[in-house]
């Protein structure tokens, strides 16, 4: 088990290198810095000065390092727009973020899991229908109608919520809402998709023939393999809903990292834009990470590979 | 002796898109007590929908029906879904053909084999521990203490059919159902199992029925023989008159194609039964074997032999009325 964690995490390390060489080359060959920086009123000398202050001057390769160097010490330089250090900007940020995605990813993982098992079982009967016409309307609607959509009715009319900002708990009930149904219905098909099939595996004949109650054949025997392809889809879930929460946050007006992200691309804030690409880039790969050890925990044959 | 299964006319469909399946046509089985009962017949036959259907393992789609099916006194088809539980795993158990497939990939060998005897005879952990690691002992697994904390994938299949014969031992069953349970092994392997099986089945004074398509598998090991052919039992006897006076053409053909030791030479064309099974869907008209029959008169065509006593003795008994009348005849 600890080789094992031991090579997915050199795995990690190298991804996240090789992540933040991409994103650090991806600014840098998209235009000239200094001349977008300094505005197309500028002229030729102020661009000079800038590319001097900012370092844009020196190589490449040095260029790199320097900003690496400073971002393993979570140092990121300062906003070109916000007057802030990019890391006081993102430790600001990030929780929200993160608390918005843990809520999204709990609130479709309680939901799709039962769901899943149960149009299993239920297989081609109302309630199997019922629970993909629910997948197939989540998977179509895009999600900022559907956060349009829930901020009409709880927010504006109901007035059980509020419908923006994000100072106390209740402000995250829809944005949470809004997310998870968007990570839902995939999860919900693979619990779904997962479970028949290891129903229909030698081992849980062999479960049966055993004379267990169906409850242990289904929760003990079945659930627990058909789960583990949903771990993996959870953590990219999760990852994902970091990264494409730009839309959500903006719709609830909430002032997190996607947010944060969409507004430094907007002002060619770039130590901002790379920080942000990077930390959801981390974070991804860190899930990624997580949920191979759990996958690991669960399925005792990966455990040796 | 006393029986413990009793089955009569017993009958097996499923749906498919082409029309009702009729896999099990009407099948009567009997075993006793402590009897080793061989089913043999070719893939398809019915052999694996016949032992599904005793155990209540069948889809829900499956449509099972039989005048009686009786089980140490029980009728297993009335019986409610608790207490057909409460009989299968504890007293009739079945070793699979997929040593590979069959055991929970999750879950430690210690786990799946104690769960069963936890369950039906509320033991406590240590007791049923106890008896898997004697039966592992039993069905010749290496190190059995050490096997309790192993999962499936670190045993060869081999090793995972032993596994798995201590499992269907585990709480002391009357009837254990082995449905081709070596047909997936290495050829050596396949012989100790066999042995293994026979010697508990004597030990322990267990009825098995064992599921096979090898007649040399049967010779082995068999007290009673049934034939089945598309979906019915074609001749049934004990082992010793099955081998030396067959009846049934199709089981006179299962025979040519045996190598006898000594007998056959090495090399030699080995017969095989020219010709294909029936589908299954629908009805059948006249005798199933009539395509492949050698033996076989206008009349096989139209008339659907029925399972009649051959020599006046219930014991032995042939669906296939041209081979008792040719005997009837040499009288
Ligand atoms: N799930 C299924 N759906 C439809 N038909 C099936 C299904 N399983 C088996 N059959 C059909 O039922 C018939 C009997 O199958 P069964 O598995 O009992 O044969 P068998 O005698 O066990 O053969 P084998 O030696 O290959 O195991 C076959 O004709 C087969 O095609
Ligand atoms: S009834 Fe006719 S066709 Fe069928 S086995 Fe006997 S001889 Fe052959
Ligand atoms: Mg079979």
């Amino acid at each position: 088990m600890l080789v094992f964690i031991f090579r997915r995490l050199l795995v990690a390390f190298s991804v996240a290198i090789t992540v933040s060489v991409v994103s650090f080359m991806l600014l840098h060959l998209s235009g000239d810095l200094a001349i977008s920086i300094a505005g197309p009123e500028s002229t030729a000398a102020q661009v000079e000065q800038i590319r001097i202050d900012f370092g844009l001057d020196k190589p490449m390769v040095y260029q790199y390092f320097d900003w690496l160097w400073g971002a393993v010490q979570l140092d990121f330089g300062r906003s070109y727009y916000f007057q802030d250090t990019v890391m006081g900007l993102i430790s600001e940020r990030l929780p929200v973020t993160l608390t918005l995605g843990a809520l999204a990813l709990a609130l479709a993982t309680v939901i799709a899991i039962p769901l899943g098992v149960i149009a299993a079982i239920k297989q081609d009967t109302w309630i199997d229908r019922l629970a993909l016409t629910i997948a197939v309307i989540g998977q179509a609607m895009p999600s900022f109608w559907f956060a349009l959509t829930l901020i009409v009715i709880f927010a504006v009319n109901l007035q059980w919520l509020p419908a923006g900002g994000n100072e106390s708990w209740q402000h995250f009930v829809l944005p949470a809402i809004a997310l998870g149904y968007y990570a839902m219905p995939a999860m919900m098909r693979l619990t779904r998709t997962g479970m028949l099939e290891v129903l229909n595996s030698d081992y849980i004949r062999t479960a049966r023939s055993k004379g267990l109650n169906e409850s242990t054949v289904i929760f003990k025997h079945a659930l627990r393999n058909a789960v583990i392809p949903v771990v993996a889809l959870a953590a990219v879930e999760l990852g994902f809903m970091l990264g494409g929460s730009v839309v959500i946050e903006s719709v609830f007006s909430l002032k997190g990292l996607g947010q944060l992200g969409w507004d430094a691309i907007t002002r060619n804030d770039y130590p901002v834009v790379q920080a942000v690409v990077l930390i959801i880039a981390v974070f991804y790969i860190l899930l990624t990470f997580l949920a191979d050890v759990i996958n690991a925990m669960l399925d005792p044959r990966l455990r040796v590979r | 002796m006393k029986r413990i299964l009793d089955v009569k006319n017993l009958q097996v469909s499923l749906p498919t898109p082409n029309g009702n399946l009729r896999a099990v046509r009407g099948i009567d089985l009997q075993v006793n007590k402590g009897e080793m009962l061989c089913i043999v017949g070719e893939s398809g036959c019915g052999k694996s929908m016949t032992s599904m259907a005793l155990m209540g393992l069948l889809p829900k789609r499956a449509e099972v029906t039989a005048e009686a099916m009786h089980f140490d006194g029980m009728d297993l088809l009335s019986l409610s879904k608790k207490e057909r539980n409460q009989v299968r795993g504890m007293r009739m158990s079945m070793i699979f053909q997929e040593p590979m497939t069959s055991l929970n990939p999750s879950y430690t060998l210690g786990n799946q084999l104690c769960e069963g005897i936890i369950k039906h005879k509320k033991v406590s952990k240590d007791e049923a521990k106890k008896r898997a690691v004697y039966l592992l002992e039993r069905a010749g697994v290496p190190y059995p203490e050490k096997r309790l904390d192993q999962y499936p994938h670190q045993l060869s299949g081999g090793l995972r059919q032993r596994v798995m014969i201590a499992m269907a031992l585990m709480c002391e069953p009357d009837l254990i159902i082995a449905d081709e349970p070596t047909t997936a092994l290495d050829v050596t392997i396949q012989a100790q199992i066999l042995r293994l099986i026979r010697e508990l089945q004597q030990e322990f004074g267990t009825a098995v029925i064992f599921i096979t398509h090898d007649l040399g598998v049967v010779a082995r090991i068999a007290d009673r023989v049934a034939v089945m052919y598309a979906g019915q039992v074609v001749e049934t006897a004990s082992a010793q008159d099955l081998f030396a006076d067959p009846q049934h053409p199709y089981t006179k053909g299962l025979l040519n194609c045996i190598p006898i030791p000594g007998k056959t030479l090495p090399g030699s064309h080995l017969e095989s039964i020219p010709g294909v099974v029936p589908s299954l869907i629908g009805e059948l008209k006249g005798c199933a074997f009539e395509n492949r029959c050698n033996a076989s008169t206008g009349e096989c065509c139209y008339r659907s032999p029925s399972l009649e006593n051959h020599l006046g003795s219930a014991a032995h008994q042939v669906r296939c009325p041209i081979a008792t009348a040719s005997f009837q005849e040499a009288v």
